[in-house]
């Protein structure tokens, strides 16, 4: 079995990467019919050699395909899994609409959702390593209807064992890592208890690198079920908040690794070298530097493409100041076997 | 008795005309064209909900961002922020930034104008009521970055909240619904709340209508039944468990309940709302069946249908 070496402090992304303007386009078009199915294929193929280039020429180690593909991270899987219906888009702000899926039917694994994604995406990356997003059993139940099962609890459940066979469908094809996203995890403490247990559902029996992404709540509440939850690496943001709540860290789980957010993908400011030093040196006081890989807050995509490249650049070149100081090995990634007959 | 069929906090905006409002926002369409649409979308839904049965709505109907909008962008010492999560819900609302003394501006009464005066061109029967976000709640959810003491923050905001509605009174309003979703949490500053209260009060006698939603207000209801309001809206959709103490509690005046869910696609029953409207009849001779909370969490083609069931339970015993 081959594994892979990654330099001290690897960079890599959350997930998705603003898409190009000429994609959007073409997105508009397809969508009112104006172009065939096959064009807006090459189109989303293209797009992702783009973004993955960005990616690689900023010098990051680990580049996902941007989820170009994807619209919305639950709509993408909603419409993929049997059981679910759309009504109308709801409003979630402003005139911002989310076209929330609604659970009617039991739910069914009609076949993989990403790997093909995945399979593309390691033909394009010129890196051992990529990543690969999945959205999580509890965010994709707490952001849908649940018309047909008795409880949210349940409907996340039956939703773990679905993205349990597309983890493992991923795991065939190849792909080393994997980062399950779960915004919504912090949004109703009361359910963390069950909400864990689903998550560690979804990873049982996947024997590749499974990371985890929440953003934005309060990450203190969390400590006490981490523990018992069983990812390697948890992506949290930290730049938004100024590097405050730091010290929660400390009480990491000492099998967990830290995928420490250092760029604000809220704000269009590009952060200096030095601030991103400056955060990557503070919470090194409370995890040692083999547990922490180096990324930004969240997906890129509401950034213009531009100041989501130059952001990257300065992430890199941040860390690669920092590794002349720190000359130590970085972790290692395991590889495994494709099983070709899939 | 009374039992009418009402809405709280507003009706979702449509997908189509938040594509319209985004372009007046950005400067793309110009206000002759968007009034023009405001109109014949408002008209529509309007005369479709009172179609309905529904004879009570908020005057705001899928105009406003969020409860705290046009009082944020509009009071002396408020400035609109960053967008925050509402309550624990996927929907965000720009928090207000207390950034100096609070004083009243008039905030909603050139909307309530142009809904009147849409609503006498439509020849459309049905009452309005005005929303305001409770003082109580804005304290919780607004960034204070002025005051050194959250009693005179909110003394200052049930100020002018209370100036506001004591002029949204004066222009004809009957009813005014004020939203405190906060006093649904475990520990209420009774103190606090009291204070803010006799500002409001003091400047209203009749009509004020305190909504909560998404949990029980039920450790709260003595408090509450101290307060010269009108009706108390209480969520039995999401807290059902809170009715039996709602009705042995001391709130002698009309009830808003909040029977149907407007976080669930799931459309409740004409039977069960009756069974409810029956059961709080018991106590209550001033009953409004309501959704639990403004519908923005729902579909508009769900909120549709679950309004029509409000109706058709309130509307007599005639069929079924
Ligand atoms: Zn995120």
């Amino acid at each position: 079995m081959s594994e892979v070496r990654l330099p001290v402090l690897p960079t890599t992304v959350i997930g998705s990467y603003p898409r190009p303007t000429w994609l959007r386009r073409m997105i508009k078009l397809w969508k009112s019919g104006k172009i065939e199915d096959e064009h807006m294929k090459e189109a989303f193929d293209d797009a992702v050699v783009s973004v993955v280039r960005d990616q690689e020429n900023a010098g990051v180690d680990i580049p996902s395909d941007g989820e170009q593909r994807r619209d919305e991270m639950v709509e993408y899987f909603a419409e993929r899994i049997g059981g679910f219906k759309f009504y109308d888009p709801i409003r979630i702000w402003g005139n911002a609409y989310f076209k929330k899926p609604a659970v009617y039917a039991p739910l069914e694994y009609k076949g993989s959702i990403t790997v093909n994604e995945y399979l593309f995406l390691r033909t394009v990356s010129t890196r051992p390593i990529v990543k690969m997003t999945i959205t999580g059993p509890y965010t994709i139940a707490d952001w849908s209807f649940n018309e047909y099962y008795s409880t949210k609890e349940e409907l996340a459940f039956e939703l773990s064992k679905i993205i349990n066979r597309e983890l493992k469908a991923l795991e065939e094809a190849g792909a080393p890592y994997v980062q399950i996203d779960e915004p919504a995890l912090t949004t109703h403490l009361k359910e963390l208890d069950w909400a864990v247990e689903a998550i560690n559902n979804a990873i049982k029996g996947v024997n590749i690198k499974v990371g985890m992404h929440v953003c934005y709540g309060e990450y203190s509440r969390m400590i006490p079920y981490l523990d018992n939850l069983k990812v390697s690496q948890l992506a949290f943001e930290f730049a938004n908040r100024s590097f405050k709540d730091i010290e929660v860290v400390k009480k990491f789980p000492e099998d967990k690794e830290l995928g420490f957010g250092v760029i604000d993908v809220h704000n269009r400011r590009v952060e200096t070298v030095d601030e991103v030093i400056a955060g990557i040196k503070k919470v090194l006081e409370f995890i040692p530097v083999e547990r922490l890989y180096i990324n930004p807050d969240c997906g890129l995509k509401l950034l213009p493409r531009e100041i989501a490249r130059e952001k990257m650049r300065v992430m890199v070149e941040a860390v690669n100041r920092l590794r002349k100081e720190i000359r130590k090995e970085g972790p290692v990634i395991r590889l495994p076997q494709p099983n070709l007959k899939q | 008795m009374i039992v009418e069929a009402a809405l709280v906090g507003g009706f979702p905006r449509p997908f189509n005309f938040g594509r319209l409002m985004s372009r007046y926002r950005d400067g793309k369409l110009d206000q002759e064209t968007y009034e023009k649409k405001l109109e014949a979308e408002l008209t529509k839904a309007l005369t479709k909900i009172v179609n309905s049965g529904v004879s009570i709505i908020p005057f705001n109907m899928f105009l406003w961002d969020d409860i705290f909008e046009p009082f944020a962008s509009s009071f002396e010492g408020i400035e609109r922020g960053g967008l925050y999560r509402f309550l624990d819900n996927n929907f965000y609302y720009r928090i207000p930034v207390v950034k100096g003394r609070v004083k009243h501006r008039d905030a909603t009464l050139a909307t309530l104008k142009t809904v009147k005066e849409i609503i006498d061109r439509g020849e459309i029967r049905v009452k309005i009521k005005a929303v305001i976000p409770g003082p109580y709640t804005f304290l919780r959810m607004c960034e204070n970055k002025y005051y050194s003491s959250e009693e005179e923050l909110i003394v200052d905001i049930a100020e002018a909240l209370g100036e506001e509605a004591k002029r949204l009174e004066e222009s004809g309003v009957s009813l005014i619904e004020i939203h405190e979703p906060m006093l649904v949490s475990e520990k209420v500053d009774t103190g606090l709340f009291e204070k803010a209260y006799s500002r409001i009060t003091s400047k209203v006698s009749k009509g004020l209508w305190v909504q909560t939603y998404f949990g029980p207000v039920s450790n709260f209801l003595e408090e509450l039944s101290r307060l010269k309001l009108d009706v108390i809206g209480v969520d039995v959709a999401e807290a059902p468990e809170q009715l039996e103490k709602v009705l042995s509690s001391g709130v002698e005046w009309g009830i808003g309940l909040g029977a149907v869910d407007s976080r669930s696609t799931k459309v409740e029953t004409v039977k069960q709302l009756r069974t409810l409207i029956k059961k709080v009849s018991e106590k209550f001779d001033k009953i409004y069946l309501t959704p639990n909370a403004m519908m923005d969490f729902i579909p508009v083609s769900i909120a549709y249908e679950k309004i029509r069931r409000m109706g058709l339970a309130v509307g007599g015993l005639k069929n079924e």
